[in-house]
């Protein structure tokens, strides 16, 4: 035995000095920050998912940007663009001496060129944010001219997006469609290496017009799905940045000491999209579905007055999300601070269904996406329901197959969210207006297409916000959704980092900030 | 040999083709809008067309599947539409973390399981039969979400002893990859270690009974001899065959632990594949998961037959 043993020691050493040796933690110069979610092509052309924004934020500038506030105000651009001829012309001055990351200038041309591609490209996910410009022109070579086919208020804050991101010409004819594989636009940093669901690694730029702003040379961002995992690598010293912490888990994070939270309302919302009208399909037209829920607006009104929106958000959220009953989030200057959400009536919400004829209650499907989140949602809103006599039953599905029914008129409800726009119009006119891209329930009111539609026209604010008011009060009467909370991007970073600041749209911006 | 060689590799391409058909059909089941999911929730449907019509989605099934094979045959299995890699770049950088993570954990799994399994065997009955049961048992139930999430706990988040997840490539630095590979070898390896040394318990239990091996023992020779002579090759081939199964359902079934500790493999992949419908990526990963499948049970049939040169003869007999 004592033979085994004394053979056994350089085993023993060797699994010791492996454990002892560690290189976890990050290096200093790196900062590691964990995403839930594999971003799709890095090409702010083709992209459309949400993390993939996080990445842009640190490799692609944009022409203007939000602030805290949701201020815009110029990045590469020089300036506010002039708004002339009614609303139909916008011109544009761009920075001088800004650079791409391969060295090559940014100019009214390269500015044109994206700004073109971000339109025309066969599969552009910007051609729709775009879809008012009519052609883009070279003044001189910082000035780029946009001519609109109509006013179009909401352009300036597609601009903010990924529809502003000039790109680089050279880039763009030595990769075409494969731009995405290796982005070069102006930023902080550069795009280095991507693997894909492991990592995408950016290096500090040589070209960045201010290269202070960047103080790590790499940033590495790792794909972490599962937040039970993030937490843990967080904890470990793995990462440096969690992204979407879970609310349930931030308060534990917070009480550790730790680490430094950052919780921000978002722009989007959640709610529940009640199928009004959608048969056979939202392509095809309108027809009677034969419930109470699609064709009585008193069943739709008992269930919202079923629902409290601040113990929804306390039992499922701790109370570290934004209750809500409109499409704006509060943090927008067209947010209405005087409405007031409809509190909770279980008396009532009876009433309107016996006014119905349901008086011994009523049953319907409520389809949840299914994953812990929505499920827990679902629950607490089944279990209001039930008390106001309405019978919800929970439908999980996956979310690809669940967005095909909704499309298809085949749900009756379905709780689902929009991660929002810097501009409400992005918000609203393609889920309320009846023709609108994203309207599966096939609501239709021609007073609220009009009033959305001059919204897109008018540029002072508090026009705009009025008409907002007056849509809004229509189409929450009619309550093809209910809107019910705000989701709150929550960042948990250890201390040492300072100067990250949180911008509504939750997008992680690493240029500024540095270790203590 | 070669004849026996041959019959098996027949049967790999047949099993390869019917394998391909039905997940490419299989794939274009799944409920849910393909175009949609690709063109993102707020596509209009003119973007929802032009995504249909660049990949051909249109088409009849049988079509796609035409063009898909005969490019696949060239080596083309084309690209992923959420990252525009091609599929082939995909697999060669996924592929040696899913077989270094499998033979790791087939290394941590023969070294547990087999030297308990015939120990049991051999002490059968005694207290290290009820000991070495039990901790299968255990490996059996306890899930790997658990215990992953339970070793990142104890070792990287309070001792710091090893990094909580990721991967870096051996030749990046051999120390940082074991390092990085050790608890999910570790995760993966004691589930495999609990069946395989059930299956080695058993098996041995049988070969120790058989009349060759009560002549040994009448000859006078050591317990060891006889054990390690006669009866472990005889013992393991049961466990080859477990082996070579289970090894195929690493490379492809990996999927809560590569999760958990965050590596790079092939279990991940397919799954967010499927989720985000990329139709030509999950068809590559399959295709190519399950021609490894197929490769490694050939080679099991082949270690057969060098374990035990009966079963070569039988073949050759036509009777196998």
């Amino acid at each position: 035995m004592r033979k085994i043993l004394w053979r056994l020691w350089p085993v023993v050493g060797a699994l010791a000095a492996l454990l002892l040796a560690d290189t976890a933690h990050a290096q200093k110069k790196t900062l590691v920050v964990a995403l839930n979610q594999d971003p799709d092509i890095l090409d702010p052309t083709l992209a459309r998912t949400y993390v993939g924004r996080i990445v842009f934020s640190q490799i692609c500038e944009k022409l203007y940007e939000i602030d805290e506030t949701l201020k815009i105000h110029p990045q590469l651009a020089a300036d506010l663009p002039a708004i002339t001829d009614g609303g139909r012309t916008v011109t544009i001055k761009l920075r001088a001496g800004v650079k791409f990351n391969d060295g090559t200038p940014m100019d009214a041309e390269s500015v044109k060129l994206s700004l073109d591609r971000h339109r025309t490209l066969a599969g552009s996910n910007r051609a729709s944010e775009l879809a008012p410009v009519e052609a883009v022109e070279v003044v001189d070579p910082l000035t780029v001219r946009l001519r609109l086919r109509a006013p179009f208020s909401p352009l300036l804050a597609q601009l903010t997006d990924r529809a502003g991101m000039p790109l680089s010409p050279a880039a763009l004819k030595k990769l075409g469609d494969k731009f995405g594989t290796a982005p070069v636009c102006v930023g902080p940093w550069q795009f280095a290496e991507r693997v894909a669901q492991d990592r995408i690694v950016v290096e500090r730029s040589p070209h960045y017009f201010a290269p202070a702003q960047a103080k790590f040379d790499k940033v590495v961002f790792r794909i972490i799905v599962d937040d039970n995992v993030r937490l843990a690598n967080l904890r470990s010293g793995d990462i440096d940045v969690m992204h979407m912490v879970s609310p349930t888990d931030a308060t534990a994070i917070k009480k550790e000491g730790k680490f430094e939270l950052s919780s921000v309302t978002g722009l989007g919302y959640d709610g529940i999209t009640i199928n009004l009208r959608n048969k056979t399909g939202k392509l095809n037209p309108p027809g009677d579905l034969g419930t109470p829920l699609a064709n009585d607006p008193r069943v739709r009104e008992a269930f919202e007055l079923s629902i409290d929106r601040e113990a929804l958000n306390q039992v499922a959220w701790d109370g570290l999300f934004t209750p809500g009953c409109t499409p704006i989030p509060p943090i927008s200057i067209f947010f209405d601070k005087s409405r007031k959400c409809p509190t909770r009536d279980v008396a009532r919400a009876k009433k309107l269904l016996a006014d119905a004829g349901l008086a011994g209650g009523y049953s319907f499907e409520l389809t949840i996406v299914n994953n812990p989140r929505q499920r827990r949602v679902g629950e607490v809103i089944q279990q209001m329901a039930r008390e106001a006599g309405l019978n919800v039953t929970l439908r999980p599905q996956e979310f690809a197959s669940a967005l095909k029914d909704d499309d298809d008129g085949k749900l009756q409800a379905f709780l689902i969210g929009w991660s929002g726009r810097v501009d409400p119009d992005g918000n609203i006119h393609q889920n309320q207006t009846c023709k609108g891209s994203l309207n599966a329930t096939l609501a239709c009111d021609e007073r609220v297409d009009a009033l959305l539609n001059k919204a897109r026209e008018v540029s002072d604010v508090n026009q705009r916000r009025g008409l907002y008011r007056e849509a809004i009060d229509l189409f929450t009467a009619r309550r093809n959704n209910i809107y019910i909370y705000h989701q709150n991007y929550i960042v948990a970073f250890p201390k040492s980092l300072k100067g990250y600041q949180a911008v509504p749209d939750g997008l992680i911006r690493i240029k500024g900030t540095s270790w203590n | 040999m070669f004849e026996f060689l041959v019959q098996r590799a027949a049967i790999s391409v047949v099993t390869l083709c019917v394998i391909s058909m039905i997940v490419f059909t299989g794939v274009r089941m799944i409920p849910g809008d393909p175009a949609r999911v690709m063109a993102g929730t707020d596509a209009d449907a003119t973007g929802l067309e032009a995504v249909r019509e660049k990949y051909g989605l249109k088409d009849p099934i049988p079509l796609q599947y035409l063009r898909w094979a005969g490019l696949a045959l060239r080596g083309d299995l084309g690209e992923s539409i959420r990252t525009r890699e091609a599929v082939v770049q995909t697999v060669v950088t996924k592929l040696p973390i899913t077989i270094e993570l499998a033979f790791l954990s087939l290394v941590v799994a023969v070294g547990i399981a087999i030297p308990a399994g015939v120990l049991a065997a051999v002490r059968r009955n005694t207290i290290w039969d009820v000991l070495t049961s039990g901790a299968s048992l255990c490996g059996v139930s306890i899930p790997n979400f658990w215990l992953g999430i339970m070793l990142i706990l104890f070792f990287s988040v309070r001792l710091s002893w090893l990094p909580a997840s990721g991967f870096v490539p051996i030749w990046e630095s051999p120390l940082a990859n074991l390092q990085r590979m050790l608890m999910p070898a570790f995760v993966l390896g004691t589930a495999l270690a609990a069946v395989l040394m059930r299956q080695t318990r058993n098996s041995m239990i049988e070969v120790m009974s058989a009349d060759y091996i009560r002549t040994a023992y009448s000859k006078g020779l050591a317990g060891r001899v006889v054990v390690f002579r006669h009866a472990i090759r005889n013992g393991l081939i049961p466990v080859v065959t477990i082996l070579g199964l289970q090894m195929g359902a690493l490379i492809s079934g990996a999927v809560v632990t590569e999760q958990i500790f965050v590596v790079p493999g092939f279990g991940r992949l397919i799954v967010e594949a499927v989720f985000t419908r990329d139709y030509p990526l999950v068809q590559g990963v399959v295709l190519i998961t399950a021609s490894s499948y197929v490769l490694i049970n050939l080679l099991v049939d082949v270690s057969y037959s060098l374990l035990n040169p009966r079963i070569r003869i039988r073949s050759s007999a036509g009777d196998a």
